[in-house]
């Protein structure tokens, strides 16, 4: 860790301590290299490219200062300039919809910022006015702290009920920013909500239950919701808000395990985290080069690939993921467990969906132009990202000597993906996607208009929105 | 330097901006070489021997000058660590404004006068944080006033005269009150020096109520100048004045002073422990709060850039305020840093407001559409400012709320955080859609009055050069808060000394 | 002895040389007013050295001879009178030839003089009312120098002036029958508190308080005063009013019996606070420049009857202190403002305040010299305006009179409007009054002067109140 108290703000320490966030900063970084050099392709024929890229630097820097921060000013910097440069990567694009979205998300961003300031100054001052987390983890926590802390990341991380704004802004941005918004950015809630609350707190106990709940919810709704969307990158946003619920879900196992079990939480976090940060990213640059460009053989096995991942088909990322989650859930002996299956054949829904749009998006492209093939400079960063996914999925079954260069918390992750490698383990989790075909096509067939409308019920968000900025910018 | 020398060093640093101002007043308007030497002169001076006390006052030196005045109540320059914050902000804020002043009244009539008074102001600035007792501070309190009357009436329109009355008006009868309450005082307790722990626990004794009552007069008389709740009405008024002119009102000479005083009087002549014995910091918390909140809500509904500027410094005064009254030490840093940072962004908005104003004859806040495009480098500054003002690292904004925030949690006042969060939002809702405007928005019709003022810059470089220095400023104070040279350190050294007597 | 009789004799007979010579009027007049400072100061410095003295004119018995008597106060007030006297000497000869000054003004002025310095010096009740008589008939024909426009006026202050000094008269006399005696001291002590004494010393009171135009028995000043050549209002309002004032002051302090002092100060309050706030009010609402400041006159003489108020009911050192210090600042502080007014209405050729716009730029002295002598009268620090009022607000607060507070409150507010109502309009640049001529610089000067020394008193304040003999 580096000290720079004496220079910086009081406090101020940058490190990477914890296998936690050894882990977290890997995948972070790699999802945000390459996606900067997919928008070095993606944003050639920009005219306002200097905008994008100062934005996507500054979101990037306060991304990694917040994952390097050892105390709570140097998190907050981080988590501020990631999150208000976020804005100009909402509205870069300038249109009505980025308008909107962007008012939306500077909105809820902020209230987000100003939860979170309180409960950091609440806690320092419970901590006597120290920053470090070191001295922050044991000093005991309130439920006000606690719910300022849930809310104000909350907000980041985008779990329902404080999404709003996280299907809005996510499709209008350029496709890389999306990319890193819903892959990096958004886990900074998660992350956060790791950092100031440590499982040591008896107080948590009592939140863990509810989170569990809540990031359930999320994880049904998100999916559902995703189902009533027609735009691709809008299903994807969805699905983000159901993959933060088994984030959620994760975190809150890490509170209710007892000590010995909660390191399993946690590696299963990480895992699931990078899982989401790969298939996630690269579908969403899958999705914006797909609006643009004709898809060839390979590209078109590239989105099967992070799709079947992100339905946790077997031998893929999703299903490692998915598996360490049932074993932290099985080892708390929870109810929910079973419904865990539900949630499967939900998010299994959801990507059919997404596949069939992608699918007629595409059609729809090669319809109207002679549309040229994916650049390589588009391509390759996805490629990278599939050989990231299979790397995260096989490095239990790799040879402890090739695995040596990861980071110690991806190489407990061993232990949770060979598991996924058992006959049980892959029969739980195909079924749920067998089972997702017919259904699929039923919902479809008899109730696809209704879902439709289902979909279009989301102008209420805007209208509160803009309701709320007549509120303070008077005609 | 000299001991002798040494000894006269406050009464020097009012004299090095008081005689060039009254050599200017002579002076033709023609003579634009001598005027701008003497006024540099007269900075750089200033500059120098401030230097100098700082060096001193660091290493526990007093320095201290008297002059027989009233009976009982002598003229006291001398520079503690709290008078040299003030000090330090005024001079160096001075500098960029000076420089900007020359740049925004280049060809404009009047300016000898101008200049003239404008260093009056800052002479008066420098003898109230450097005055001893309150006696003393009454002195300058009120030749603050004096010599910022001529800079608010200075365009001598119809509106501006109003606004000087209105200014007057409040101001005056401000004076009068801290006047009666300075004699009240000092019939009960004479007028000593301005003591760290106060000086009037011995009288606790001897009954309350007339304490209570001088309390008060103080305060409201302060308050008229800090723009507290219902004394606040002069300051988006006086706002017809010339840019340079709003810029030092509002972020150092006029405001500051009620703000400063009030740190005064609440640690240095009652002391926090009397303050407690008698309750008197509920009433002035709760009023602080609630300007707080109303003068961003008023700030909301300005459609004039500078209107609502206005506004916001009604609201981030208070904080001041707030912090003192708290009554702990964490909330005393924050108050006290917040003097010095809140003082360099507003001003640097204003410079900001000033550059948009003379290059582009930008008033209103819809005309800002597209600002960015045409003047990056003051957008940029403009956009640090508001973001400081809401509070967001890494400028000097958030350390100040952050240590507010913390001497809130402190005294178990959790309230108050809510009425920074609040207020945060409010700042939030009329700072960044006019940033949305300058960065994002689409120019839908030509600049009121395009003037080219430079060819190589998007304005007057002595224009841009003030708000690219304050831009610096603030970044330098919120990321380097820690070094020995920032006004947080030295504001921890303040409190230490100011809270250190009890021990 | 022989400065003090100098001081009345030189002008007294400068100015019957004066009538002889008129040719040499001028220079006789400037050799006087020369020749008085110094002698005033001289006095002064003897007074420190040996303090009180007191003479009996022809040597005879106390109860023929005439008495003066000298302490600091006395030489003080000599001295500044003789300061002031010089100052408009000084601003009469910068502007005589183009104001038309009538030669008269110059024996005129000198006789105002040596009345002047009479009356401080005398403590005797007959001694006074010749003092005051020619005072009186003095001030009347100064007024009347203006032309015919100041007749009505000047009649006015006539008619006002003889009958103060018939009622003025009366009160002695109605003593004389009583005790025999008309000397001061001699009577000091002697006067039982009978109704015939109350008569008598209502009498007078009446007649001093007309002269020294107290509120409500004012009516005569403002027109007076604004309707004379600017020289002459500064010496009117400076020093003319402040005779009685000293009169009304020994008389009730020294003479009469302890037992009216009461109900006396509920009379003086009671007209202090009528002039603090009418005489505001009229200040403020008065559409001509030199009423304005004539106005001013009647109000700030406010606080020196209320300060006199208190001092009879309460005795302390800080009312007794306020009460002079009120004297000498408004003295200062009048000169200053009624020259620079004066200097204003001549160069921008109208009475009116209207036609200050843009003074500060088109004559920018004499519009600081105005506002700086304002400070003094609003009471703004470090000025003796202020000093005074530090003063009268620490009797108050002692003595815990909150609601005379609030009234001061409210009275240096109605300064602070009227004074800023001239400042405001001169910082108007929209349309300003073009002057007539070039402006005068030295009678600008000579206006800053006094406003300059008035702003400095409060750093002399220890000085003044040994001078004084009170304590704060």
């Amino acid at each position: 860790m580096i000290d720079l108290s004496h220079l910086l703000w009081p406090g101020a320490g940058l490190g990477f301590t914890s296998a936690v966030s050894q882990g977290w900063l890997l995948f972070t970084l790699l999802l945000w290299l390459l996606a900067l050099l997919y928008s070095l392709s993606s944003q050639q024929q920009d005219p306002r490219a200097g905008r994008y890229w100062l934005f996507m630097l500054l979101c990037f820097a306060g991304n990694v200062l917040l994952i390097a921060a050892q105390d709570a000013l140097s998190f907050y910097l981080g988590f501020s300039m990631m999150s208000l440069a976020g804005t100009g990567l909402v509205l870069h694009s300038g249109t009505k919809q980025a308008r909107r979205a962007g008012r939306l998300y500077l909105q809820l961003a902020v209230i987000g910022e100003l939860l979170l300031f309180s409960a950091l100054v609440l806690r320092a001052s419970a901590a006597g006015g120290l920053y470090d987390w070191q001295s922050w983890q044991n000093v005991p926590l309130d439920h006000l702290t606690i719910s300022l802390f849930v809310l104000g990341l909350g907000l980041k991380a985008g779990f329902f009920p404080l999404h709003l704004w996280l299907p809005q802004a996510h499709p209008v941005a350029p496709a890389a920013a999306s990319a890193v918004l819903s892959g990096a950015m958004i886990k900074a809630g998660i992350f956060g909500m790791w950092l100031f609350l440590p499982a040591t707190d008896p107080l948590l106990q009592q939140w863990g239950q509810g989170v569990l709940w809540l990031g359930f919810v999320s994880a049904i709704f998100g999916a559902l919701a995703a189902l009533c969307q027609q735009k691709s990158k809008q299903i994807l946003a969805y699905s983000s808000v159901s993959q933060m619920g088994y984030l959620l879900m994760l975190l809150s196992l890490s509170w209710l395990l007892p000590p010995a079990q909660q390191s399993l939480a946690l590696i299963a976090l990480v895992g699931y985290a990078a899982h989401h940060a790969f298939a996630k990213g690269a579908l969403f640059l899958l999705a914006g080069s797909a609006s643009r460009y004709r898809f060839g053989t390979g590209d078109q096995l590239l989105l099967g690939f992070f799709i079947v991942s992100l339905a946790a088909l077997p031998f893929t990322s999703g299903a490692m993921a998915k598996t360490a989650l049932k074993q932290a859930t099985a080892a708390f002996a929870l109810p929910a467990a079973n419904l865990l299956y539900l949630g499967a054949l939900c998010t299994a829904l959801a990507l059919c969906h997404l596949l069939m749009r992608l699918k007629a998006e595409q059609l729809a492209l090669l319809s109207q132009t002679s549309a040229s093939n994916m650049p390589w400079l588009q391509r390759g960063p996805v490629l990278l990202l599939a050989v990231a996914a299979v790397l995260l999925s096989w490095s239990g079954v790799m040879p402890a000597s090739a695995s040596v260069w990861l980071p110690l918390g991806i190489t407990s992750y061993t232990s949770l993906s060979l598991q996924a490698l058992t006959a049980a383990a892959i029969w739980a989790a195909i079924w749920p996607l067998l089972m997702a075909l017919p259904t699929y096509y039923l919902l479809q067939r008899f109730a696809g208009s209704w879902l439709l409308q289902l979909g279009r019920r989301q102008r209420w968000v805007f209208f509160t929105s803009l309701k709320l900025k007549r509120l303070y910018q008077p005609l | 330097m000299q001991a002798w020398l040494l000894d006269y060093l406050p009464l020097l640093i009012v004299l090095s901006s008081l005689l060039p101002g009254l050599l200017i007043f002579t002076l033709k308007e023609q003579q634009v070489a001598l005027r701008t030497f003497l006024n540099l002169l007269g900075v750089t001076l200033k500059l120098v021997l401030v230097f100098l006390m700082w060096q001193g006052v660091k290493e526990g030196e007093s320095y201290y000058y008297r002059i027989a005045f009233l009976p009982g109540a002598d003229l006291i320059l001398q520079a503690d660590a709290l008078s040299l914050l003030f000090v330090v902000l005024s001079s160096v804020l001075w500098l960029a404004t000076t420089i900007y002043a020359i740049g925004y009244l280049e060809h404009s009539p009047l300016r000898s006068r101008f200049f003239g008074y404008f260093s009056l102001c800052v002479s008066a600035t420098v003898g109230l944080a450097l005055a001893g007792n309150l006696v003393t501070f009454l002195l300058f309190y009120e030749l603050l006033t004096l010599a910022t009357f001529p800079l608010v009436v200075h365009r001598g329109t119809p509106q501006s005269l109003a606004a000087g009355r209105r200014y007057l008006a409040y101001t005056l009868s401000g004076g009068l009150l801290l006047m009666l309450g300075v004699s009240l005082l000092h019939l009960l307790a004479g007028s000593p020096d301005f003591t760290p722990g106060g000086y009037l626990a011995p009288l606790l004794a001897s009954g309350s109520i007339l304490l209570q009552v001088a309390f008060a007069l103080l305060i409201a008389g302060l308050g008229v100048k800090a723009a507290l709740f219902p004394l606040h009405g002069w300051l988006p008024q006086a706002m017809v004045a010339p840019a340079p002119v709003s810029a030092l009102l509002h972020a150092v000479a006029v405001v500051k002073a009620g703000a400063f005083g009030i740190v005064r009087v609440v640690y240095d002549v009652f002391g926090v422990e009397v303050v407690r014995a008698l309750d008197l910091a509920w009433p002035l918390l709760f009023l602080a709060a609630f300007t707080i909140l109303f003068g961003s809500w008023r700030a909301l509904a300005q459609q004039d850039l500078k209107k609502r500027l206005a506004y916001s410094t009604i609201s981030q005064v208070s904080y001041i305020t707030l912090g003192v009254a708290l009554l702990g030490p964490l909330a005393a840093v924050g108050a006290l840093v917040h003097l010095v940072h809140q003082g360099v962004m507003k001003i640097t908005l204003f410079f900001c407001a000033g550059n948009y104003a003379e290059t582009l004859g930008i008033h209103k806040i819809r005309e800002l559409n597209g600002v960015g495009r045409q003047m990056p480098m003051t957008s940029l500054a403009f956009t640090i400012g508001a973001l400081g003002m809401i509070g967001i690292p890494p400028a000097a904004g958030f350390i100040s709320k952050w240590y507010l925030g913390l001497g809130a949690a402190e005294v178990a006042q959790p309230w108050v955080i809510l009425v920074f969060v609040l207020s945060g939002l409010l700042n939030a809702c009329y700072f960044l859609p006019v940033v949305y405007r300058i960065w994002f928005g689409v120019q839908y019709s030509a600049w009121p009055s395009p003037q080219r003022l430079s060819s190589r810059f998007e304005t007057h470089w002595m224009l841009l050069a003030p708000s690219m220095f304050t831009l610096g400023l603030i970044l330098l104070m919120g990321l380097f808060a820690s070094t020995e040279l920032s006004p947080l350190s030295w504001s921890e050294l303040i409190v230490e000394r100011e809270f250190s007597f009890d021990d | 002895m022989f400065p003090a009789l100098l001081l009345v004799t030189l002008p007294l007979s400068a100015a019957l040389l004066m009538l002889l010579w008129p040719r040499f009027a001028r220079s006789l007049h400037v050799t006087v007013a020369l020749l008085s400072v110094p002698l005033a100061g001289y006095f002064l410095q003897q007074i420190l050295l040996h303090g009180e003295q007191q003479w009996l004119l022809g040597g005879w018995s106390p109860l023929l001879a005439i008495r003066w008597q000298a302490d600091s106060l006395s030489a003080l007030l000599l001295l500044l009178s003789a300061l002031l006297h010089l100052l408009v000497s000084g601003y009469a000869l910068a502007v005589q030839a183009r104001d038309r000054l009538p030669a008269a003004f110059w024996p005129l002025s000198s006789l105002l003089l040596a009345s002047l310095q009479a009356l401080w010096l005398a403590r005797d009740l007959f001694n006074w009312y010749v003092c005051l008589e020619l005072l009186g008939m003095v001030a009347v024909a100064l007024v009347t120098l203006s032309g015919d426009k100041a007749l009505k006026p000047a009649l006015n202050y006539l008619l006002f002036s003889l009958f103060a000094s018939l009622c003025y008269l009366l009160g002695v006399a109605l003593l004389y029958a009583g005790y025999g005696a008309l000397d001061l001291p001699l009577l000091a002590g002697q006067l039982e508190a009978n109704r015939l004494n109350a008569m008598a010393l209502l009498l007078i009171t009446l007649g001093l308080m007309l002269k020294a135009a107290c509120w409500p028995l004012h009516i005569w000043l403002p027109a007076a005063h604004a309707a004379a050549p600017a020289a002459v209002s500064a010496l009117l309002s400076a020093l003319v009013v402040k005779g009685p004032l000293f009169i009304l002051y020994l008389v009730w302090t020294e003479l009469a019996p302890q037992a009216f002092w009461l109900p006396a100060s509920y009379l003086f309050a009671l007209a202090a606070l009528g002039a603090l706030l009418f005489g505001g009010i009229a200040a403020l609402r008065t559409p001509y420049g030199k009423s304005l400041v004539a106005y001013s006159t009647v109000a700030q003489l406010g606080y020196a009857t209320l300060a006199l108020a208190f001092v009879l009911r309460f005795n302390l050192p800080e009312f007794v202190a306020a009460l002079w210090l009120f004297v000498l600042a408004h003295a200062l502080a009048k000169a200053a403002s009624f020259l620079a007014m004066g200097e204003l209405q001549q160069t921008l050729g109208s009475k009116q305040v209207s036609a200050l716009k843009g003074a500060s730029q088109t004559m920018p002295l004499a519009m600081f010299a105005f506002a700086v002598a304002g400070g003094s009268l609003i009471g703004l620090p470090p000025s003796g305006g202020f000093l005074a009022k530090w003063a009268l607000l620490l009797g108050l607060w002692q003595s815990q009179q909150y609601f005379w507070l609030l009234v001061l409150a409210v009275a240096t507010l109605l300064a602070a409007a009227y004074v800023f109502r001239v400042v405001v309009l001169a910082f108007d640049r929209a349309e300003p009054t073009a002057p007539d001529f070039a402006p005068q610089r030295l009678p600008q000067y000579l206006a800053l002067l006094p406003a300059l020394a008035v702003w400095a008193m409060a750093l002399f304040s220890m000085p003044l109140l040994t001078l004084l003999k009170q304590e704060l």
